[in-house]
């Protein structure tokens, strides 16, 4: 029986290494055929926002193209995809009370809303659970 | 016995938090438990030869497995000479393996 791994997140893009960190273990728990959950909370939920853009370097004289900005909206669902691939679910909800405070509703696709009773649902189902707590 | 995986995101230099972590791998240690200790980010720094070296060592001399993430340890330039003997390179694919066998997984 597949198992299934659950991460919480709470630190929002671009401002911490946590997040790399995250997703670099949510990668490799995807990539290794498991199910995923994720349930993103507090600024986490800007994760897999949609709005994010890349721009160009003018201090560097890159263009967009050149400065092949990261964009985690743009990881996050390739490793969804992936995990289609794979036979897998990568699952991310988002807590709909971060989400309302920071205006953060136009996420990519596959996310959801959903609250803390989601997290609390999936620690109980899940193999495990990995808490990333934030500053 | 209770195992344990303990994984340090913090350097003591910055978080005096980051000294009682290790004091925590040390008690569960005492207690009996299969503890390991993981360094990410910058909690890879004290690695390197410091003031915060004999923490480390105590750790292992109790018995706790230490690992240092590869990624972290590259970017910040740590080579494993730099390192201190008895911590082991590891990858973030180790987290994953024991998260999967049900080990506690904390992370600090």
């Amino acid at each position: 029986m597949k198992k299934t791994l659950t991460f919480c997140l709470m630190d929002p893009p671009f401002e911490s290494e946590r997040s790399t960190t995250a997703l670099r273990l949510i990668a490799i728990a995807v990539e290794k055929g498991f199910d995923v959950n994720v349930f993103a909370y507090e600024g986490a939920v800007s994760l897999p926002f949609s709005k994010q853009m890349p721009h160009p370097n003018g201090v560097h004289g890159r263009n967009i193209e050149e400065e092949n900005h990261p964009l985690p909206k743009v990881w996050i669902s390739e490793l969804m995809q992936q995990a289609e691939r794979l036979g897998s679910t990568l699952r991310w909800v988002n807590c709909g009370l971060c989400v309302d405070e920071r205006g953060a509703m136009e996420s990519i696709e596959g996310v959801t809303r959903g609250t803390p009773s989601d997290l609390l649902e999936w620690s109980e189902v899940s193999d495990n659970t990995l808490v990333i707590g934030t500053r | 016995m209770k195992k344990f995986w303990m994984i340090s995101s913090r350097d003591p230099f910055e978080h005096g938090d980051a000294l009682q972590f290790y004091q925590d791998c040390q008690s569960l240690a005492d207690f009996g438990s299969d503890v390991t200790l993981f360094l990410v980010q910058n909690g890879v720094l004290p690695t390197r030869s410091s003031k915060y070296s004999d923490c480390l060592e105590t750790l292992i001399e109790k018995g706790v497995a230490i690992y240092a993430d590869c990624y972290s340890l590259e970017v910040r330039g740590i080579r494993e000479e730099d390192m201190l003997p008895g911590i082991q390179k590891g990858e973030l694919s180790l987290i994953i393996d024991q998260m999967a066998d049900g080990t506690k997984v904390v992370w600090h």
